[in-house]
This record gives structure tokens, sequence and C-alpha cells, in this order.
């Protein structure tokens, strides 16, 4: 026990949300509206933390187009999952967003008023298909667009509206950094609160995680910063089971110049005006890699095709390819920019995009696999729900393109928010256990006590570059195998050397990057040993050793726990309820 | 070279051991000012210089606001503003400074 021991504040509430953005707020806001005394801790700031307020224009709900309905988009997102999502989960969450989206608009965001006609200049560049009649993934146009097609901002202000109207409690710049354990249930969770840099113990009757994924591990992302899977590390340490953790989403146009993942706008030029992919020879490459889909393929395999022409020298300058729309005529562009609130973006950078091409390329985008969970968004873990990117069972091995994620957001919440609310009132409250607050103390203080060694942002840049060079779009057991030893010495020679500059704790960078150094570490290691694991390629996996998909052998989950410090990996039948592989699909 | 060597300028306030808040100025070199924003020279400064400066920096993509500060007695975006050869650097005024650039928003 260190000498320089605190007092450590103990917080008391039924239930306690980690992480302020869409799911992690919507799950508050539910609860409290059953009546439970809820709070809400987060990394930074509410509706400027993580990656909800970076969200683009649009929301899935199966309302837009008359021929849609909660049948299509649940086949949808089967098909695209490719049968490993949790087919119970799926149902009940896309049936909640018939009310649970447009409830948005009854709190407070804006969406746009009116839907453009079926022939409208903005959807003249939308192509049609045999795949797709939406966006990548989708049979018809399923999102809802926010005013000013920044979804963000809009989620944001419905989000901070109601929190204001049920005076819900929220403490900003609080660093969950464990859960902890009473008699293996979740009796709350440890904290550093970043503002004076003190320890704070949080009990709980009932924990929500809704901290987000773990796209930092990755060089190339287009993430908040804070996207460092504290959550899913979290959960897994105190005996929850991950699963999924091979499937790491990339969104293909993320922009490498001239200004890097401005990852809001190339989006919106995507899925707005269907723009085309030129390798460095000015060919239009995709169709040699999707035949159909072409240029409005889903995004990891988009992602694979821009990286395969960069493997073979086609490559942008910047590594990318270059995304044009010098295909459509200036007043198709202008008219659909007219309302794009980045016109101005483009113009400084000195980009006139009805003649030049932005270089786009992949960038680590979305955390399709994380914590496991029921259609009750419980986990494994007693009195433990996880909520939004955190959780895991929607997506299976890809996301459909276009607002899915903040869709899954609002519903899990909605899920998550009102389970915990029911479940409080049959549990009583427990004990924190006082020696695991005391470990967590020592843990952390002989951390930020420790002068000479490495920074966490250095343990992180090794940890990403890694993750980006050996484990990201294609893949192979020699490539993986190399990334586990790499790993596995930056676990075992820089993780004990993590050392903070200074001695100061009040918003100390360098603990929490410290802190995060681990966190991603470790998150690696399970990335990359799942991948080692499926020998098919299906989503958002793809060994180049194992091209095909395998229906035979990988139509599971790959699960991971930690038992007793050692990983431990199996495999488990996903949830199938309404649709299966048929037989062709299972012979291919 | 000199005509490529920037300097910084930036207030620095740590509630737990100063009574008032103070600048320390930093001369960094071209590739941590030249063509990129202020966050980057922060950055910069935080990598090689001070590890004990504090910024917030979310989302890096002129979306969340976070990085709001005062350069050169003007309010900007450190994620949206280039950096400029002489800067003075300070947190948002009227706030409640937590720590050197961090503020409650």
């Amino acid at each position: 026990m260190s000498p320089n021991k605190m007092n450590v504040q103990e917080i008391r509430a039924e239930v306690l949300v980690i992480g302020s953005e869409a799911a992690g707020a919507k799950a508050a806001i539910e609860a409290q509206e059953e009546g439970a005394d809820v709070l809400i801790v987060t990394k930074g700031l509410m509706g400027r933390t993580s990656n909800t307020v970076m969200a683009g224009a649009g929301v899935q709900c199966p309302i837009s187009d008359p021929r849609d309905s909660p049948d299509v988009h649940f086949e949808d997102t089967i098909r695209c999952g490719e049968y490993l999502n949790n087919q119970k989960l799926v149902e009940r969450l896309i049936n909640l967003s018939v009310t649970e989206v447009p409830k948005m608009g009854k709190w407070g965001a804006k969406f746009q008023e009116r839907r453009p006609p079926p022939d409208s200049p903005y959807r003249v560049g939308l192509p049609r298909n045999e795949l797709y009649g939406g966006l990548p993934g989708s049979t018809y146009q399923r999102g809802m667009a926010a005013k000013g097609f920044h979804g963000g901002l809009q989620w944001r202000a419905a989000f901070k509206k109601q929190v204001k109207r049920l005076k819900t409690k929220i403490m900003e710049d609080v660093f969950v950094t464990s859960l902890l354990l009473t008699d293996g249930q979740v009796s709350g969770a440890f904290a550093i609160s970043l503002r004076t840099g003190q320890f704070l113990v949080f009990r709980a009757k009932v924990t929500i995680l809704a901290t987000g994924g773990c796209c930092q591990i990755y060089r190339m992302t287009d993430s908040s910063i804070d996207a460092t899977g504290d959550g899913i590390t979290m959960a897994l340490n105190a005996g929850a089971e991950l699963m999924g953790m091979e499937f790491q989403q990339f969104f293909p146009a993320a922009c490498y110049n001239p200004e890097f993942f401005m990852s809001q706008i190339t989006g919106g030029l995507r899925y707005g005006l269907h723009p085309i992919f030129y390798n460095s020879r000015g060919e239009a490459f995709m169709e040699k890699y999707l035949p159909v889909a072409k240029d409005w393929g889903l995004r990891d395999e988009t992602s694979r095709a821009i990286y395969m022409e960069n493997l073979q020298g086609r490559g942008s300058t910047h590594g990318g390819a270059y995304m044009s729309l010098k295909h459509l005529p200036a007043n198709i562009i202008d008219n659909t920019l007219r309302h794009a609130p980045y016109r101005h973006k483009l113009e400084r950078a000195g980009i006139d995009i009805h003649k030049d091409a932005l270089e786009c390329g992949p960038a680590s985008h979305y955390t399709i696999g994380g914590i496991k969970v029921n259609e009750n968004c419980e986990t494994n873990l007693p009195r433990l729900y996880a909520v939004g990117e955190v959780a895991t069972g929607c997506d299976g091995a890809e996301r459909t393109d276009g607002g899915s994620a903040i869709c899954w957001c609002f519903t899990m919440g909605y899920v998550g928010g009102k389970e915990a609310a029911k479940k409080i009132k049959e549990l009583d409250w427990v004990d924190i256990d006082p020696e695991q607050v005391n470990q967590e103390q020592d843990r952390l203080n002989s951390l930020r006590d420790r002068k000479d060694g490495i920074r966490g942002f250095e343990v992180k840049n090794k940890t990403k570059d890694i993750m980006w060079k050996y484990c990201a779009l294609i893949r192979d057991k020699k490539s993986l195998e190399e990334a586990l030893g790499l790993i596995q010495r930056v676990q075992s020679d820089d993780l004990p050397r993590l050392a903070c500059p200074g001695t100061s704790r009040v918003f100390s960078k360098g603990w929490v990057e410290a802190l995060e150094a681990t966190t991603l570490a470790d998150l690696s290691e399970i990335v990359i040993r799942s991948a080692l694991m499926r020998e098919e390629s299906r989503g958002a996996h793809y060994r180049s050793d194992f091209p095909n998909k395998d229906n035979t052998k990988w139509l599971k989950n790959i699960v991971v726990k930690r038992d007793r410090g050692k990983l431990v990996f199996t495999t488990t039948a996903p949830v199938m309820t309404r649709m299966r592989p048929t037989e062709e699909e299972v012979k291919e | 070279m000199a005509e490529d060597i920037a300097t910084v300028k930036i207030y620095k306030f740590d509630p737990s051991v100063d009574k008032e808040g103070r600048y320390e100025t930093w001369e960094v070199p071209p590739e941590a000012w030249k063509g990129v924003k202020v966050i980057d020279t922060l950055r910069y400064i935080y990598e090689h210089f001070d590890g004990e400066l504090s910024f917030r920096e979310p989302c890096r993509q002129q979306l969340c606001g976070a990085c709001t500060l005062v350069m050169n007695d003007k309010s900007v975006l450190a994620c949206n503003e280039y950096s400029q050869q002489n800067m003075v650097i300070k947190p948002m005024p009227n706030r409640n400074i937590i720590k050197d650039l961090v503020v409650e928003l």
C-alpha cells in the first residue's frame, strides 16, 4: 500500500451510466423517466466528447420509403452482417427504431423538413444497381437526414435539452479506470476526476457502459481521440465476454489530402453524389474488385479495393485513391451541396470540387465487435449493461452504410435504460470491496509517480503503427503472427515502463494517455488473436490466405474472456431466429 | 534557421500549485507550425517540451468545439486555425479555468 493514499470519495447512484453521448445519454434519460436515480459520468464534456458529435447526416429508420419496413431493414442488416448478428437483438432494436428515431424530433433534434422527391437533383448521383436502392447495404433509402446535414449537432442539442429538463446528474471530465466487483457482481466503478486529480468511487445498483469503440488502435482513424476502448477493456478485466473483435470497420473515404480526416465532408460527398474512385493512372478501378456494386460498395470491401491498388503501386500520393465528382454537371453538384455546411472548407483548402479530386482512403471508423450482450443489453456479468458501440451483436461481420450506428445507439440506449430501471427495483445495494479500491489506487498512483520511462503517447503510436501495418484491411497468418509478437513485446517491455511527466495530477494528459496505452495494447492483442483464429474472410475481416467465406466452419462468433489473467477464446453459434443462410450459401 | 522558428507563448495555470496564471514561451521548428493547425503545434509542444501542458482535442475535425481557445486575441477552434510564426495562446475568456488551456464549457 502506498503511503500517500488519499481519501476516496464515494458517490452513489442507482443507475451509473458511463459515457454521455448518444447511447449513454439515451439510456440515462430513459432510466430516469422510469423514476431511477441516474448519474452520468463522462471522460470529457457532454456533447463534445467521443464520436456522436461527429456523426454525419443520417440515422437509419425504415419509415422514409413507403416500400421499406422493419422486416426489410432486418433482412438488410442480417445479410450485410453475414449472419453473425444476434437476430433477437436486431429485431428488437429495429422494431424500436420506428418510434425511438422520430422521438428525437420531439426531444429537440431537427430533421430535414421535406425529403427530396425521388427524382430531385439530390438523388441524381445515387446509383440504382441491383444490390442497393439506398446507401450501400440498404434496399431502400433509409436514412432520416438531420437538419444542416450534421446529425451530431442535432443529437447533442436534443440530449442536452432532455438532461436539462430532467435535471440529470452529470459529472464531466471523469475518467473511469475500472469496474468494481462484489461477489462476482458489478457494484460500481473507480475513476479519476480529471479536474482535481482525485480518485472517486461510484457505487451503483446497476452500471451501464456506453463508452464507445476502440478505433484508436489504428494509425489511420477518423474517430475521436477519446475512442480508446476504455469500456471494452474494463468489462473484459472484470470478467465480461467480448465478441467479434476481429471485425473492425474501415471507412473508405476519409480525406487523406488536403486536410486529414474530414470524414464528414467526404462522407457527405460520397453519400450525396456518388463519386468515382480513380487510381494514380486515372483508372476507375472499383469495378475490378466489385463488379456489381462498383463505387457503391460496402465500407470494408471498398476500403480493401483502395488498399489493394496501393499495394500494387497505383495509389494516390498520400496512400489513398482519388475521389472525383467530375462526371457530374456542375449545377447538379451545386444544387446538391446548396445546404452543405462544408463548402467553404473545400474552398479554403483550394479544392474546386467540380474539377479536382479529393485524395481519400481507408480509416478505422467503427468497432463492430465489443462486449457481448443479449437482447436486453445485459452482459454476462450481473448488474452490468452495455449499449452503443461498446457493445456488439447488432452488426455481425459488417455494418450497413450511413446512420446504422446512431440508430443502434438510440435503440440500445432505450433498451439498456428501461431494462436497468426495471432491474433496480428487484436489487439491493451491495458494498464496495475496499481491497479492490486500494489496489486500483496503488496501480494508478505508481503509474502517476513513475518519472522515468516511456510516455503514453509513444506507446500508443507504436501500437497504432503495428495494427495499421499488420492487422488492418488485409490479413494473413504471417502478418498476424508478426503483429502478435510485436504487440506482446509492447506489453512486456513498454507497458511496465509507462511514466508520466511532471507532478501535477490536475488534468494530466500524460496520466490518461498512459492508461489508454495499456488499453490499446491489450485490445490490439485481442483483435489480432481473434483475426488469427478466424480462418476465413467475412464482412470487415479479410484473410488473404483464406479469401473465401466458410459457412461450414465459420458460421460462428468468436468470444473472448479473461480467466484468472489469461485470455480464453471460444466460439459460439450466432443467435439465429428468423434468417439462415440458404443451402447454396452454406455450400459456397 | 531563425526565420523558420516560431515563437509560441502559452498560458499556464495549475490550480493545485499556482496562485495566478503565467506564460511560458517555446521556440518550435517549422514542422511544428508551418502548414499545420494550432492543435498540432500544441501537441508538438506537449510531446517534446512540456509534458504537463493541458488542452482539449477530442475530435480534431472542427465538429465538437471543445478545443476553442484564444490565439493572438482571436477566439478560434485550435483544430481549424493554422498556426502562425508568433502566437500567444490563451484559454477561452470568462470561463472557469481547470488547468492551462482547459476550461469548463
